[in-house]
């Protein structure tokens, strides 16, 4: 029959204990749960875990590590097309998904309060390009083990001055359209919803344009300030239009009142080529003024009405007409002076007219170029893409996750009780995922948020016998049983405490009913995995894992 | 015989209705031509001209002859708006007519 009896114990390692957990009890009491978040620039962490954002498949090149300050990396926007050159800065919020239940869905990008939503005490990273980074890097906070995050993405990004040309271009073509659509035949007349409508009419068709190019157009992030100068763009285009019509209905009056001077001219010119006071000359000048009149009543309409260069030409018919006219010189008195004058001076008018109407035409092509382009810097300033990334630090394998929970090390246990020391193989048994790339500094051994990364159960063998002649014999074998439980003073050092339990020996040599007794011991040991220092500093081999005792 | 408006100058480049406005630009001509000057509003937008009487109207004109070659205008017209705002601006159309021939000239204002 077997007993199981420990024994033994010892002060140091019930002092440790105490102590180590009144401190941490003491810590626990100061803790306050802090939330901020600090919207500044992160320095980017030298040597850390990279982590590469997929963009098209919107996740991580691997499950996120915890514990540890790590960097997300890329080199393009949410668009494979947009390339680091054209990234402004990036921000990102992250938050642990612990507020999303069942089927709720996550915030929506194109809803109103989306960035208070993320922002109000989230966590956050920033990055500005500063045209010499080879990749877009975001140092990330550590992160707690088993929980599942989303990441918000902001990407602002510009246009290259080629693109942004092209994209001119292509809106110096849409929005007068738009404006001579909304404008009433006359005068034109947008309201604030109608300028809205070509704002975004303008962009919808930009981005039927650029489907697919990458720089399509998000208008919702058209922040205020740029709506305005949109607006502002706007209603410069539509008031340069408005003055050209003013410079075509001018005309068209004019047109109106050469067309009573054609009618008074044709009924001279009736009775004087029947009359006796015929004059070669002015027959001559009066035909040519006839037949020119019929140029000038077909200007043409359309797109064609407003080509500079077919204004220019009527005005050349304009100054014929005046000169054919001013050619023919009649007597004092001839009613045909009175008809001339004024027709000449309508002429002049009409001249004057078409010279205002080519000046707003240059003017109408001028103003829609330049708002334009203020119309496209103000957009391009708000290209804004968004993207939600949803990542984890659960592994998923159960083998890759044991690796979090157990380690291994080797250590020499001191027992008191029999004055004696043996090494042991240990495995150490953590209450929760630990990082072991996160260091742990002394300063932090008594802090409560530190306990459960250094705390850990541990089960292990002895690796030398214990037996003694007669009194005491080992568990299994040459092993013997060690259980306790340790702290991780350092990174790769434990203090550790607890029982290695043994083999009494019946004092009656004819009696085979032996006992199961712990011997209480403190131990020091050290991680497995940092072997290759030793050997690296010890020459090959100085620890091995043990094969057989 | 010249028939020219010039630039329509507002007193004002932003306004908010209702509220009082001056236009000045000048029309020359021939001594004794006889004109008629008409103010208008866009029909589409959601403002009138305030008359002294109390009404509202999209328009209104007046004639006159030339006393001298170029006549100043300084014209005050009250802009007031129906509803809440809607427009960032509008334009004043101004026509000068003589007989059939005619000039026109528009002036933008903002509405703040």
């Amino acid at each position: 029959m077997k007993h199981l009896v420990p024994s033994g114990g010892n002060l140091f390692f019930k002092v440790f204990f105490l102590l180590y957990f009144c401190h941490i009890a003491v810590d626990a009491q100061v803790v306050t749960k802090q939330k901020t978040v600090t919207k500044t620039s992160t320095a980017v962490l030298i040597g850390a875990t990279e982590i590469t954002l997929d963009i098209s498949g919107r996740s991580f090149s691997d499950i996120l590590p915890f514990d540890i300050p790590f960097i997300l990396a890329g080199t393009q926007g949410v668009n494979s097309k947009i390339t680091l050159d054209k990234i402004i800065s990036i921000e990102c919020f992250y938050k642990v998904r612990k507020d999303i239940k069942n089927n709720e869905k996550f915030p929506d990008p194109s809803e109103q309060k989306r960035y208070q939503d993320w922002e109000d005490g989230r966590m956050y990273a920033f990055w500005e390009n500063n045209g010499s980074d080879a990749k877009w890097r975001l140092s990330i906070k550590e992160l707690p083990p088993n929980r599942n995050f989303s990441f918000f993405f902001k990407f602002k990004r510009k246009l290259s001055d080629d693109e942004k040309t092209k994209l001119v271009n292509h809106a110096v073509k849409i929005i007068p359209k738009l404006i001579n659509q909304k404008a009433d035949n006359s005068v034109v007349s947008l309201s604030i919803k109608d300028m809205d409508e070509i704002m975004y009419a303008t962009i919808n068709q930009l981005n039927v344009d650029l489907m697919g190019s990458g720089q399509e157009i998000d208008e919702i992030a058209l922040s205020e300030m740029n709506r305005k100068i949109v607006l502002k763009a706007m209603e410069e285009v539509a008031f340069a239009f408005e003055e050209r019509i003013d410079e075509q209905e001018s005309i068209s009056m004019n047109f109106d009142a050469l067309k009573g001077d054609s009618t008074a001219l044709a009924k001279f010119l009736s009775g004087y080529k029947t009359s006796a006071d015929k004059n070669a000359g002015n027959v001559s000048a009066m035909n040519n003024v006839v037949n020119s009149l019929k140029s000038i009543f077909s200007y043409p309409k359309g797109e064609n009405a407003i080509n500079p260069e077919n204004a220019k030409n009527y005005l050349n018919q304009i100054e014929y007409v005046k000169a054919e006219l001013e050619k023919a010189q009649f007597q004092d008195g001839s009613p045909f002076n009175n008809i001339k004058n004024t027709f000449i001076g309508h002429l002049e008018d009409l001249a004057r007219n078409f010279n205002e109407y080519i000046e707003s035409i240059n003017n109408t092509i001028t103003i829609t170029n330049t708002e334009t382009n203020n119309f496209i810097t103000a957009v391009v300033n708000s290209f804004e893409d968004e993207i939600i990334v949803n990542s984890s630090t659960i592994n998923h394998n159960f083998v890759t996750r044991s690796n979090s929970f157990i380690t291994a090390d080797i250590g020499v246990a001191l027992m008191p009780s029999i004055a004696k020391m043996v090494p042991y193989l240990g495995t150490n048994i953590y209450l929760r995922p630990i990082n072991q790339d996160r260091p742990l500094f002394m300063k932090d051994l008594f802090k409560l948020r530190d306990f459960d990364r250094r705390f850990s159960l541990m089960l292990g063998l002895t690796y030398i016998t214990l037996k003694k002649d007669g009194y005491r014999d080992d568990l299994m074998g040459t092993f013997n049983l060690i259980t306790g439980a340790g702290i991780r003073i350092a990174d790769f050092v434990k203090v550790n405490g607890g029982v290695i339990w043994h083999t009494r020996l019946n004092p009656n040599p004819l009696n085979t009913n032996n006992t199961v007794r712990g011997l209480g011991f403190v131990s020091l040991s050290i991680d497995l995995q940092i072997n290759t220092v030793f050997n690296k500093l010890f020459g090959a081999n100085v620890i091995t894992l043990p094969t057989k005792p | 015989m010249p028939f020219q408006l010039s630039k329509i100058q507002p007193s004002k480049s932003s306004i908010t209705p209702p509220e009082d406005v001056s236009l000045n630009f000048t029309l020359s001509s021939s001594v004794g031509v006889k004109y008629i000057i008409n103010y208008s509003l866009a029909k589409a937008n959601n403002l009138y001209f305030k008359k002294a009487d109390g009404t509202r109207t999209k328009q209104f004109s007046y004639e006159g002859t030339m006393g001298s070659a170029v006549a100043v205008f300084n014209e005050d017209v009250r802009i007031v708006s129906e509803g809440p705002k809607a427009y960032t601006f509008f334009t004043i159309k101004v026509t000068a007519k003589e007989g059939l021939n005619g000039d026109i000239k528009s002036c933008k204002i903002s509405i703040s």
